[in-house]
């Protein structure tokens, strides 16, 4: 029986990126994969890693639940790809993790196969490339910059997607719908959001860097494929750029523009942006 | 596992957070310099570049459950064991909007099975 797709959306996007959620369901929808959101679900897991070690208890019962309902799951941001994939990982290289997770996830009335496929929305947009292409209307005229989602591509040997040290295939579906793609320094580096839990002003230091050198090479728009990202270079900009706001769109909804559908449908509210889309 | 270090720095070399100058998880690791066990985004590199596979990233880990966690961390717990989140997730609030936008509603899991997953067995941590 072909399994279904939970969209699974994690903390931040749930709780702050409703537009990253709906974006996603819709371009998935327009290339026949119907997505659903899972009921009883929490967090990944990866905030809890430093803190305690059933971290691995909270990804496997995600898992399980998904697992329950025939899904795969497909996911938002990087720390969510993350922990799950390592966990299944885990469970295969040590069926003894497995079976401690099981003794554990009986407790609450669940079991757990690892049978589950997780990706995040890169992978699954890249796995249906060509269809893809069929459904892009048109090209969009903006001059954009790629933050890649490092942990969808690290560590390497579990995670098994694009080249992990260069990530392109943010790049590659990017290119297929916009003018310009500016090529920048930091591309390849981790957008570090996740020190503003421990070290924001090394947080800030990393978002300025990036964002002077986007702002010298002419970047309108920062594409973003993980809430934190997102959440680093465009809700917490002011706290540390001083400059002229370089707005971010998360990478469906730049997609689902080209699609065909509207700024509004895609919740795109930044009106530099809108501007931008303007009689496209 | 850390027997095996080479002390070769190339974990400290690639770490990005040092090539801009921010001291980083890294060097207490390698060099056992102060440098705040915190410092790091996860990024994943330093582990990918050992050339012997140490698992950097589960060291640290361990190292981060064994003291106390920055405020931010203790809170995102105590969200985790209330709604399943680690930021506060009410549906009363969302779900409306949820259901006009187009998305399903959320239903939370029951605080009795985040209890039971996230049950701390541990002795207490000490202090950093």
């Amino acid at each position: 029986m072909t399994k279904k797709n939970a969209l699974f959306a994690g903390c931040l996007v749930t709780s702050r990126f409703p537009e990253y959620e709906l974006s996603s369901k819709l371009i998935l929808g327009a290339l026949g994969l119907k997505t659903h959101t899972l009921s009883e679900v929490m967090c990944c897991g990866q905030v809890l890693q430093g803190i305690i070690p059933n971290w691995i208890y909270a990804a496997a019962y995600n898992l399980a639940l998904a697992e329950q309902n025939n899904m795969n799951v497909i996911t938002l941001c990087g720390g969510c790809t993350n922990t799950f994939k390592r966990v299944q990982f885990m469970c295969r290289e040590n069926p003894e993790t497995l079976e401690n997770i099981n003794l554990l996830l009986a407790k609450v009335g669940l079991e757990f196969h690892n049978t589950v496929k997780t990706q995040h929305l890169l992978e699954v947009l890249h796995e249906h490339y060509d269809e893809f292409l069929t459904v892009i209307k048109k090209r969009l005229p903006l001059k954009v910059a790629v933050m890649n989602p490092c942990q969808v591509f690290r560590p390497a040997a579990v995670m098994k997607f694009d080249d992990s040290e260069h990530p392109r295939i943010m790049e590659k579906l990017v290119g297929a719908v916009t003018a310009v793609i500016i090529p920048y320094a930091l591309q390849d580096h981790c957008c570090g959001a996740s020190l503003t839990m421990s070290n924001l002003e090394a947080a800030y230091q990393i978002g300025r860097t990036r964002l002077d050198e986007l702002k010298r090479k002419g970047t309108e728009v920062i594409i973003t494929a993980c809430g934190n990202c997102h959440l680093l270079l465009d809700n917490n900009q002011s706290a540390y750029y001083t400059g002229r706001k370089i707005p971010c769109l998360f990478l469906p909804q730049l997609l689902g523009v080209a699609m065909g559908m509207t700024p509004g449908e895609m919740m795109i509210n930044d009106f530099g942006i809108r501007s931008l889309l303007n009689n496209v | 596992m850390f027997d095996s270090c080479l002390k070769c720095g190339i974990c400290y070399e690639n770490c990005y957070l040092e090539q801009m100058g921010i001291p980083s998880f890294v060097r207490l690791l390698v060099q056992e310099d102060a440098a705040s066990l915190w410092t790091c985004s996860n990024c994943w590199t330093c582990q990918d570049s050992c050339p012997v596979g140490i698992p950097l990233m589960e060291l640290k880990w361990q190292m981060q459950q064994e003291v106390q966690s920055p405020p931010v961390y203790t809170a995102s717990l105590a969200n985790i064991l209330k709604c399943g989140y680690c930021l506060p997730v009410d549906p009363d609030d969302i779900n409306s909007f949820r259901i006009d936008d187009g998305l399903e509603p959320l239903t939370l899991a029951p605080p009795i099975t985040i209890g039971v997953l996230l049950q701390d067995n541990r002795k207490s941590k000490t202090k950093e």
